[in-house]
């Protein structure tokens, strides 16, 4: 919810740029990116190009110890 | 509104910034300030203006592969996101923010409603109650235009659409004020 208040004294209270500044901080930015990233990367058996692959290595793994 | 030497310079820093997303840090410190003081005005606390300023400039970083150049300046799509994140936190948060603004702005707005009558301070008040009680969404066309001091080919932008179409949704939304002002007399 936002209220309007009307200011008459109509001088402009903007933050300062030092306070602006406290506020900038591209680092933390960038590492919540990464985490993002991570967290939401795709598991390996939910991509089934990578999960045939895998299976397949699998497979012909089993299949030389056997011989 | 930025010159065309802003669009190429932009240009190629959003190409960079879509191949390697840590290059978005350029564009992160060109266009910080000007977001946080688009917040800080739309809020009125620094410390919420900064949290949906790192918000807005952290969904930018996670879409600028979707970001298109339609001739319009880059700050127009930022400003587009932080608007967004802006009526979010105005929809989700329970508790009132007073915002302020200037008398003058307010006076201009009234000079654009078109009274009949000789405007007073009673109007004013009047005008104030009736913005307090619009969605943010509703609101917002209003803030660019008489509180950001916006033009209608910036308003156009930041919609994306035309400018007549922007002109005609200020003033449908100026005329049902005007009609609700009445009402209350």
């Amino acid at each position: 919810m936002r209220k309007y208040k009307i200011n008459k004294d109509q001088s402009e209270k903007n933050p300062s740029k030092a306070t602006i500044e406290k506020y900038k901080d591209f680092s933390k930015l960038s590492h919540e990116y990464d985490n993002y990233v991570k967290r939401h990367r795709r598991p390996i058996y939910k991509d089934k190009k990578l999960f045939f692959l895998l299976l397949l290595i699998i497979l012909l793994a089993y299949l030389l110890s056997t011989m | 509104m930025e010159s065309q030497q802003t669009y190429s310079e932009d240009f190629e820093l959003i190409k960079k910034a879509k191949k390697n997303r840590t290059d978005f840090g350029v564009l992160y410190e060109k266009y910080f300030e000007r977001i946080y003081l688009f917040i800080f005005k739309r809020l009125g606390n620094e410390d919420i203006a900064g949290d949906i300023c790192q918000t807005a400039m952290f969904k930018a970083m996670m879409n600028i592969h979707k970001y298109e150049d339609r001739g319009y300046p880059f700050s127009t799509w930022l400003y587009r996101i932080a608007s967004n994140e802006v009526n979010l936190h105005f929809r989700k948060v329970k508790k009132i923010a007073e915002v302020e603004i200037k008398e003058k702005d307010v006076i201009t707005l009234l000079d654009e409603i078109n009274f009949d009558h000789q405007v007073d301070t009673n109007d004013q008040e009047k005008v104030i109650a009736i913005l307090n009680g619009l969605k943010p969404e509703q609101t917002e066309i209003i803030e660019l235009r008489f509180f950001f001091g916006y033009s209608f080919k910036e308003i156009a932008e930041f919609y994306n659409t035309s400018e007549s179409s922007a002109k005609m949704k200020l003033y449908r939304l100026l005329e049902k004020i005007k009609k609700t002002s009445e009402q209350l007399q």
